[in-house]
């Protein structure tokens, strides 16, 4: 059975770029939120295999978006895997104490993208 | 310090100390010559009362064999026998006496020739004894005569060695008290904390700054231990404090925690004394760390707004490349349009990125002209009218026509970034309305929205970098969010204000001014009236200076830049230059270099509040430039010095010319 990713970002263009590779890479189905509320919403409902999640979003950010979903009994155990333009290893290093799969840097090759997210959450690609 | 002064205590004591000791010396030796002579003077008198006593029985044994006409007399010969005792230390006087006792019986001449013999002896041994006597009296006299003098004058010395000494002394405590009190005063306006720490880590001593950084009460942090605020790294961590050995100087970054429970970065400059306290020198360091905050949220906001189009381009040309899309002609296309609009996203940002920096270190150029206002809002208008009709908004304009001094093509990017903003937050169906109106000194832009309005409190933060009214707008409306920021750089730099008014759903207006440019001077009023160029970025204080100036008569020109000023110089060869120091594009220094190396005879005053550098003074001192500080004096004195300089114009005006 099709893995279901989540993307959420807040920038139009990423989003559309992740869905694509992720849909023509991997034969994952997508789904996408612009904001983290928005993609908390959407987790609750449709219960995705896997969360991809943007870092520096307004108004609610990553983390912030992660700690609602793990307060939620029903997004509580969906893996995360942080997709971050900070790249520093302290950052990198603040994420990943935060319980996530994994954290992969922005900007990211499309060809390699899918198996990255892949290996992070154990999946077969 | 403790040295020489404890040089200049303890020098000059050996000849005071010297002086005392040969006094006291001699007085010694005075004293004992006085005591030998005083006990020969008594011995001599003894003699003197002994030889008397010996002539008086001599005198008795006379008178008695005199008056008996014979020796032989029981109370002659007890005489006689008194005598011998008397004499017995005299040989002579003995052998005598034992004459007269064989011949006591005789006849009483050879006696008496005896007796006259013993007092002649006698007398002898009396006038020698008195003699003697006199002698060692007046031996004795010159002594002490002597040794009183010698005392007077020892103590004359002393005391006025001890006078000097004393005077010395009052010199060094004055200068100490002056020394105290200058340390008391350095102490109390020092910009930093200074603290003195005892053996036991407890402060002892504290300067009013010190109180202020600590949060608390000067006389409470005196006894107050380093470790109730003194703190690490993080909150509540004990502070691993410097082991100094005497003379060595420590620096460190420690955090004082304040009762309020707010804390203060400081970093601190550690010196042993030489008592073995710890003088601490601690300056508050927050306004550093906030900068170096805000440098480093700078940086990771530019390393995010960088990343975000390249992670769309990267995506896209991998997409492409992969050749997964081969097969789809449309979402080809699509990558394509992706990847090219983000470089443009790109390429917008770091255009911008590199204005707001060159802007913040005023490195921006600008290329200064007479523009007109209308010219600007009309181009404007024009170039965005197509986005605003695809957005359904009406762009409306009106405008003084009025020239302003600025750069043609910054004006126009900072309208434009106005208007776009305006476009992008109203409503389909509104009206964007932009206006120019000119007042006394400047032209005031105006670009009014019908949109959602901006709340209160961001009505300030909106100009600051990568900042919006709602988060979601940068991305929603594709600004980089360094547009607001790049235009008030602009302005100010040409010496305006650029505000926002707004309420909130009531729509927003941004506001900026740019300084007019005025009818040359020259052309008009009193021709035959001193002309004087005034040039300062300070539009206000131009306004006044021009007011005041032309009150007294005077033809005035203004210059709010240093290439306008040294343009409009050539343009009205000014009789007298007024010129601030600090101007936004080149220094008045160099604007006094044009004035000079075009004209002797114009008079210059540099007004100014800056400190002039030494080189900068030396040079406008050279060029005969009179130096005037703005603080100390008013517009209307500065006329009164501009009077003195050029002399009164002849009549006083009651209109604007120039």
């Amino acid at each position: 059975m099709s893995k279901t990713l989540l993307v959420i970002d807040d920038d139009d263009d990423i989003r559309e770029i992740a869905q694509l590779t992720l849909e023509l890479g991997a034969s994952w189905q997508v789904v996408t939120a612009r904001s983290g509320s928005e993609g908390v919403e959407i987790a609750k409902a449709s219960r995705p295999d896997a969360i991809l999640l943007d870092v520096m979003m307004p108004a609610l950010d990553g983390p912030g978006t992660l700690e609602l979903l793990r307060t939620d009994a029903r997004t509580r155990d969906i893996p995360v895997v942080f997709l971050t333009a900070k790249v520093r290893p302290t950052e990198r290093e603040r994420l990943m104490r935060l319980g996530v799969a994994g954290v992969l840097a922005k900007p990211f090759d499309p060809v390699a993208l899918p198996k990255q997210i892949a290996a992070l959450l154990g999946w077969g690609a | 310090m403790a040295e020489p002064l404890l040089h200049r205590l303890t020098r000059g004591r050996a000849p005071i100390d010297a002086g005392f000791l040969i006094g006291a010396l001699a007085l010694v030796f005075v004293g004992v010559l006085t005591f030998l002579s005083t006990r020969r003077l008594r011995s001599e008198e003894a003699w003197v009362a002994h030889t008397n006593e010996v002539l008086g029985h001599l005198d008795r044994i006379e008178i008695q064999t005199r008056v008996l006409q014979r020796a032989a007399d029981p109370a002659t010969v007890s005489e006689i026998a008194t005598t011998r005792d008397l004499t017995s230390d005299n040989a002579l006087q003995q052998a005598r006496l034992d004459t007269l006792r064989r011949i006591i019986d005789g006849p009483f001449g050879p006696v008496l020739t005896i007796v006259a013999h013993m007092q002649g002896e006698e007398r002898r041994l009396l006038a020698r004894h008195i003699a003697r006597a006199d002698r060692i009296d007046l031996l004795t006299s010159a002594i002490i005569a002597f040794s009183t003098i010698l005392a007077i004058v020892l103590m004359a010395i002393a005391l006025a060695l001890l006078h000097k000494d004393l005077e010395a002394r009052h010199v060094v405590e004055r200068s100490l008290q002056e020394s105290e009190s200058q340390h008391r005063v350095l102490m109390e306006q020092a910009a930093d904390a200074i603290l003195i720490i005892n053996a036991d880590a407890v402060c002892v001593e504290a300067n009013a700054r010190a109180a202020e950084i600590i949060g608390r009460p000067r006389d409470q942090v005196v006894g107050l231990p380093l470790e109730a605020f003194v703190r690490g790294a993080q909150p509540g961590s004990p502070a691993a404090l410097p082991m100094l050995q005497p003379g060595e100087v420590t620096m460190a970054e420690f955090w004082v925690e304040r009762p309020d429970d707010s804390r203060v970065p400081v970093e601190i400059r550690a010196t042993m004394l030489d008592d073995g306290r710890v003088q601490v020198i601690a300056r508050d360091i927050s306004e550093r760390k906030e900068v170096d905050r805000l440098k480093g949220e700078f940086v990771s906001m530019v390393s995010h707004e960088l990343r975000t189009p390249l992670t769309s381009i990267r995506g896209a040309l991998g997409l492409l490349a992969g050749g997964r899309l081969d097969a789809t002609p449309e979402k080809r296309q699509r990558m394509i349009d992706l990847a090219a609009a983000n470089t443009d996203r790109l390429i917008r940002l770091i255009n911008d990125i590199l204005d707001v920096e060159r802007l913040d270190s005023n490195a921006a150029t600008f290329e200064l002209a007479e523009c007109g206002a209308r010219e600007l809002v009309e181009h404007s208008v024009d170039t965005l009218n197509p986005l605003a009709e695809r957005a359904g908004i009406t762009l409306s304009w009106t405008a003084d026509d009025v020239k302003v001094w600025a750069d043609p093509d910054r004006m126009a990017q900072t309208l434009m970034n106005l208007i776009d903003n305006a476009i992008k937050f109203s409503p389909a169906g509104s009206i964007v309305e932009v206006s120019v109106v000119a007042s006394e000194a400047v032209a005031t832009f105006s670009v009014r929205d019908q949109g959602r309005g901006i709340p209160r409190d961001k009505l300030e933060s909106v100009f600051d970098r990568f900042q919006q009214v709602d988060e979601s707008d940068s991305r929603e409306k594709g600004g980089t969010g360094l547009g607001l920021a790049i235009s008030r750089g602009i302005v100010q730099q040409h010496g305006g204000k650029l505000w926002v008014e707004s309420t909130l759903g009531e729509g927003a207006t941004f506001r900026f001014t740019i300084p007019l440019v005025r009818p040359n001077a020259a052309a008009d009023g009193d021709s035959s009236a001193p002309l004087i160029l005034v040039c300062d970025d300070d539009i206000d204080l131009l306004v006044v200076l021009r007011a005041t100036l032309e009150q007294r008569g005077y033809r005035v020109v203004t210059a709010h830049r240093g290439a306008e000023a040294m343009q409009r110089f050539d343009a009205v060869r000014a009789d007298l230059v007024i010129i601030d120091i600090v101007l936004p594009d080149v220094s008045g220094i160099e604007v006094l270099r044009h004035v000079r190396a075009a004209s002797s005879a114009t008079k210059t005053i540099v007004y100014t509040a800056a400190y002039l550098e030494p080189d900068e003074r030396n040079f406008v001192r050279a060029s005969e430039a009179v130096i005037v500080t703005k603080a100390r004096m008013s517009p209307d004195q500065l006329a009164d010095r501009v009077a003195a300089l050029i002399g009164p114009a002849r009549r006083p005006l009651n209109h604007s010319v120039g």
